[in-house]
């Protein structure tokens, strides 16, 4: 369902916790460029949507004058919601200079 | 399909990949969690027309919030705009008690530096 920017990141909130009580599964947030055309002269926006399971389907729009506010907001709930990632693993801090970086795509 | 190996990597090749097909474009972040309560993250960047698609794959509570960033960044792309000189006071200005990393306040650039490489 569409919703607006702020219930957005309610139900975002509510769709991480019904995650993190079930114990497994996945997660999906995606974005794209908003394929419908608001007419002339409106700003851009940007669809945002996130899905748990086959039945919590949620998405917004966002303009142009809002990325900024919003992605803060969307970071805040993502970085609170989304546990149990390691953490950062104390290394040496002698930079390892020789890097051979592989990199390889379709 | 090929997961490439930093961030900073799948940073430049989705930012290109936007830049080149800004309308079609499409960036997700999938948040998985296995039967052994193992989580990690994989971003993806895919392009329907050509069939190009970026994939990246991370357990790192640190690149979460990069990861964010790229998705800011990427939607300023996708809509044709530049991207703002935000400088990096975003992830230590909004500090999560559960996660206490401690970033060093890196200078303003428009490109990140790239830190140390992973292990594994």
């Amino acid at each position: 369902m569409l919703l607006s920017n702020e219930e957005f990141l309610k139900k975002l909130t509510d769709l991480l916790q019904t995650h993190q009580s079930k114990g497994t599964g996945s997660v999906y947030l995606s974005q794209k460029c908003n394929p419908v055309d608001e007419g002339e002269g409106s700003s851009a926006s940007v669809l945002i949507r996130a899905k748990s399971g086959a039945a919590e389907k949620i998405s917004t729009v966002v303009e142009l004058d809002y990325f900024t506010d919003f992605f803060q907001s969307y970071a805040e709930v993502c970085k609170g919601q989304i546990v149990g990632l390691k953490k950062r693993d104390r290394k040496k801090t002698k930079k390892n200079k020789k890097k051979t970086t592989s990199s390889g795509h379709t | 399909m090929v997961y490439l190996q930093t961030v900073n990597e799948f940073f430049t090749q989705s930012k290109s990949l936007t830049e080149a097909y800004p309308k079609t474009t499409k960036l997700s972040i999938k948040y998985r969690t296995n039967e052994q309560s193992q989580n990690y993250l994989i971003a993806k960047a895919f392009e329907s027309a050509s069939g190009i698609c970026l994939k990246y794959r991370t357990d790192k509570a640190a690149e979460l919030g990069r990861l964010l960033l790229i998705a800011n960044k990427l939607s300023y792309v996708s809509t044709g705009n530049e991207i703002p000189p935000e400088p990096e006071q975003e992830v230590v200005a909004s500090p999560v008690t559960e996660q206490k990393k401690a970033e060093p306040s890196a200078p303003p650039k428009g490109s990140k530096k790239k830190k140390r490489g992973k292990k594994k």
